[in-house]
């Protein structure tokens, strides 16, 4: 018993320590700065992402507005030499924003009061499901492959969504909402790959991010460039 | 024969769990996998984690002690907000998991242009 209260004690007074938001300059420390996709996750992500938004343009009505909102995400699993990240597998597990109780929840009370009406929206944004995220932990924990973050995608909404939603630019840049989940988490690696249309068709470009003191800062995305240039994708390096 | 099982359970050493740490806490764990904590309850394990790694229950627990909408923590495979939170006992050997929510997505513009 008295084990008990020494510790709710010591987990009371570390609470009340909680003066602000969970953002000391400890809790990000030295993240990576680097993160290397090996060739068969992003192959098997920009095929998610491609498939995806071909369904959102075979969508579009006699207007042109498309009734099916591209998303693709995934997680990201690897392994951190001391030096950089390397990505050698993706999982892709069921996207629960639109259908676990306690997420619509969680958009309704926090999310949408802070980042705007637009989150009412179950479109949008991403939360995957947490069993599904456990349980892709637990297969890859004895081949020694960590869960390092996740990649989502950006369509260029603003250019083919409907028209009173075109004043939304997206692009591989975090929202502010992805900022504020990136850095509540905290996982060192946060893709966002923003799928456009270009001369050349149907395009592409990387950024990764990684949670800071006061932001996000850049993080270094190598892509194979096999990859690149297979599939038209611009990695953009980190700063 | 008198009843003894109230003060033998009460000599007995507390559990001992493992505690698996995810790549998002490196930063404060050194980069520490799992973690083996003595412990009656998830939040007497937790306190255990926050003696070993200070800051812990800083990225788990919000203003009003709870732990955080964006952290689950898992007791082998159950997640203890569906068991007794804080207060869910745990047994030798359990395993406690600790995995940040995986979430994000496009809405507004951000901070992009002043990068």
């Amino acid at each position: 018993m008295a084990g008990m209260k020494d510790a709710q004690r010591v987990t009371d007074a570390a609470v009340r320590e909680v003066a602000g938001p969970a953002d000391g300059i400890a809790l990000f420390g030295d993240l990576p700065r680097t993160a290397r996709f090996e060739l068969e996750p992003a192959r098997r992500f920009i095929d998610h992402a491609a498939q995806e938004y071909r369904k959102c343009l075979d969508s579009r009505d006699a207007d042109g507005v498309p009734s099916h909102l591209p998303r693709a995400s995934g997680l990201l699993f690897g392994q951190f030499d001391g030096n950089e990240i390397t990505i050698s597998d993706i999982e892709f597990v069921p996207n629960v924003r639109d259908s676990d109780e306690s997420v619509m929840a969680e958009f309704e009370g926090t999310i949408a009061p802070r980042f705007g009406d637009v989150y009412r929206n179950p479109g949008r944004g991403f939360w995957s499901d947490e069993k599904g995220v456990l349980q892709a932990i637990k297969d890859r924990f004895t081949s020694g492959l960590e869960l390092m973050g996740s990649i989502h995608s950006h369509p260029n909404w603003h250019e083919i969504g409907p028209p009173h939603e075109r004043y939304q630019k997206l692009s591989e840049h975090p929202t502010l909402m992805d900022e504020y989940l990136f850095r509540q988490s905290c996982w060192p690696v946060n893709v966002i790959w923003y799928v456009h249309e270009n001369s050349r068709g149907m395009a592409h470009r990387v950024a990764g991010w990684r949670p800071g003191t006061d932001e996000c800062d850049r993080l270094d995305i190598r892509i194979p460039s096999a990859i690149c240039e297979a599939f038209n994708v611009e990695s953009l390096p980190g700063v | 024969m008198p009843d003894v099982s109230h003060s033998v359970s009460k000599s007995l050493p507390a559990p001992v769990v493992t505690i698996k740490l995810p790549t998002a806490f490196n930063a404060l764990t050194g980069g520490q996998k799992q973690v083996d904590v003595e412990g009656d309850s998830i939040r007497e394990v937790l306190s255990g984690l926050e003696r070993s790694f200070p800051g812990v229950l800083e990225r788990l627990m919000d203003q009003k002690g709870s732990v955080k909408r964006y952290v689950n923590v898992y007791r082998n495979d159950s997640d203890i907000r569906g068991l007794e939170g804080l207060e869910t006992k745990v047994e030798n050997q359990d395993v406690i998991w600790i995995v940040p929510a995986v979430a994000g997505g496009s809405g507004t513009t951000g901070a992009q242009e002043s990068r």
